[in-house]
């Protein structure tokens, strides 16, 4: 059980990245990722005690953290732009595997990050996502042909 | 694990993608915790101020954009889109060309409707068993997440594997030029619990302008399995690549010399002609606008150069209730200059709104060929109705 504020600070030090990796799949900057880990980091504190398990912390961190940062796209997904989009269409070549994941379509980029970032299993993708099984291997079967195309030049 | 998998995380390894600074603001987020979890959360020190600011901002926009935008929630909504294209919607009957059936999701082009320069073309999505489209749009409505992505994607949630793709392309026939455009965002338009009609608007910047005839949309299946649906096959010489269906059944084949794929054969394609809009052309004279960048292609990539105190020249603007397209003179083939992204479009009963995005045709190398930029109007507008236009700080009246 975790249940100092120390541990608390650890247990958050060590997944930061993580959650910051999720949430970025999510979302389409940097500075919006950023906000949903803050806030998913005071949720998880103010609701510690639902943790039943130490050993699923992590998971259930980078599910509040992808549960904040829906919450964060869908305030403001009327604000997509065509210029973003025309942004997103142009890269054919991505500088490196991270400019690829996320030149990647929300979908495919999250179940990317925690498939092959976080090392998640595709079941336990399933849950964090809450979709099926099928389409996280369908988005991800998707997502490496994209990254296949967008970083065939480099090492690939 | 595939060998894709072992390349890729090899290439991972040591890269994460967490922006500088980050541990620095996680602790002063871990500073500001309440001492104890059930005290009330403290004010948003996170985010730093200039973003602070910048959601304000955005969220003025968003008031904005929303006020003018097709894409709000209403049973009526299909309606509502038809009667704003009325007469011209062609509303078409099911046909063996236009409608397709794939593990029992009907795909059916409704409507294709071209200015010349933007072509929009109306799918109806039905899902003949189940409730596939329905999850897609609450899932829309949910996550905000829908198929404005990159090449106009289309996924349906969840049983997902019968229509994992769906993009729009347009028939270029023999054209020769090597104009090529930016595809417009899929945009959901509505959903209509009652049919359980999903209804979708794939655009298209046209390849050829004023040449297009003919409307396509291609559906390719995904793959339910782990694998890359496409695996390509290369050789000294000889390379080729084939799209499979979940269950193996080859649905695309192309072969490729270089850069260039040659298909040999595809998945469906729903066909149907381009029916024309009205367009409303006025003559600019050489308006003169300052763009926002300038660049040159080279194999393929964007090389930024400076704009050096040089100007786009629009001969003309083209108007249909689809959008706004900028007709620019042709720059030197190797140079290409870009506009401002945001135009204000001021209408005669004096409303104004901001259009975000504007969409290019990549130029026609030493064809002197002009070149086009089009601006998609969120809900469909009379052209009549449009008084004047503002780019980049420069006002070009259309009265």
């Amino acid at each position: 059980m975790i249940d100092t504020r120390d541990e608390f600070v650890e247990l958050i030090r060590a997944n930061a990245r993580a959650m910051f990796r999720a949430a970025r799949s999510v979302l389409d900057s940097d500075a919006q990722a950023e906000d949903a880990v803050g806030e998913a980091i005071l949720t998880a504190w103010q609701k510690l005690d639902s943790l039943r398990d130490p050993n699923a912390a992590r998971t259930w961190l980078v599910r509040l953290a992808v549960n904040k940062a829906i919450d964060e796209r869908r305030r403001t997904s009327r604000l997509t732009s065509t210029e973003e989009l025309l942004e997103l269409a142009a890269p054919e070549r991505a500088a490196s595997p991270w400019e690829a994941v996320c030149a990647l379509p929300p979908d495919r980029r999250t179940a990317v990050v925690l498939y092959y970032y976080e090392g998640m299993k595709v079941r336990e993708i399933a849950r964090v996502l809450n979709i099926s099984v099928g389409t996280v291997k369908s988005r991800l079967a998707r997502a490496r042909r994209e990254l296949w195309e967008m970083l065939k030049e480099d090492e690939l | 694990m595939n060998t894709f998998d072992r390349k890729f995380k090899r290439m991972i390894s040591g890269a994460d993608g967490v922006p500088e600074g980050f541990d620095g603001r996680v602790e002063a987020r871990l500073a500001s915790l309440p001492e104890r979890r059930t005290e009330a959360a403290p004010a948003r020190t996170f985010r730093p101020m200039r973003r602070r600011a910048a959601a304000a901002l955005a969220a003025v926009l968003a008031v904005c954009l929303i006020s003018g935008t097709a894409l709000a929630v209403s049973p009526t909504l299909r309606e509502l889109l038809w009667g704003g294209f009325e007469p011209y919607v062609q509303n078409l009957e099911p046909t063996a060309e236009n409608t397709h059936v794939y593990d029992n999701v009907e795909a059916r082009i409704v409507s294709a409707l071209s200015d010349g320069y933007i072509n929009a073309v109306h799918v109806e999505l039905r899902d003949l068993e189940g409730d596939r489209a329905g999850e897609l749009w609450r899932e829309y409505q949910r996550t905000g997440v829908n198929a404005l992505e990159k090449d106009a994607v289309f996924s349906l949630h969840a049983a997902a594997d019968a229509l994992e793709q769906m993009r729009s392309i347009l028939e270029t026939g023999k054209y020769a030029g090597g104009s090529g455009g930016t595809a417009f965002p899929t945009r959901l338009i509505g959903f209509d619990g009652e049919s359980g009609v999903l209804t979708l608007e794939l655009g298209r910047f046209s390849a050829a302008p004023e040449r297009e005839k003919t409307a396509k949309v291609e559906i390719n299946t995904g793959a339910l399995g782990t694998e890359p649906v496409t695996v390509r096959h290369e050789n000294p010489g000889v390379r080729w690549k084939q799209t499979t269906e979940a269950n193996g059944q080859v649905i695309k084949e192309e072969s490729g010399v270089g850069d260039t794929w040659t298909e040999i054969k595809k998945g469906w394609v729903l066909t149907c002609e381009l029916a024309a809009l009205p367009v409303r052309t006025v003559e600019t004279n050489g308006l003169a606008v300052e763009p926002a960048e300038a660049y040159r292609l080279d194999g393929g990539k964007r090389l930024a150069l400076p704009t050096g105190g040089e100007s786009i020249r629009f001969g003309s603007v083209k108007l249909s209730q689809l959008g706004v397209t900028l007709c620019a003179e042709a720059e030197d083939g190797v140079k290409a200059l870009t506009p401002p992204a945001k135009m204000a479009v001021v209408l005669k009963n004096g409303e104004v709104f901001e259009l975000t995005g504007r969409f290019r045709a990549d130029f026609n190398e030493n064809s002197g060929e002009s070149r086009t930029f089009s601006w998609l109007f969120p809900s469909p507008v009379d052209p009549e109705s449009v008084a004047s236009l503002t780019l980049g700080g420069v006002e070009i009246p259309l009265n």
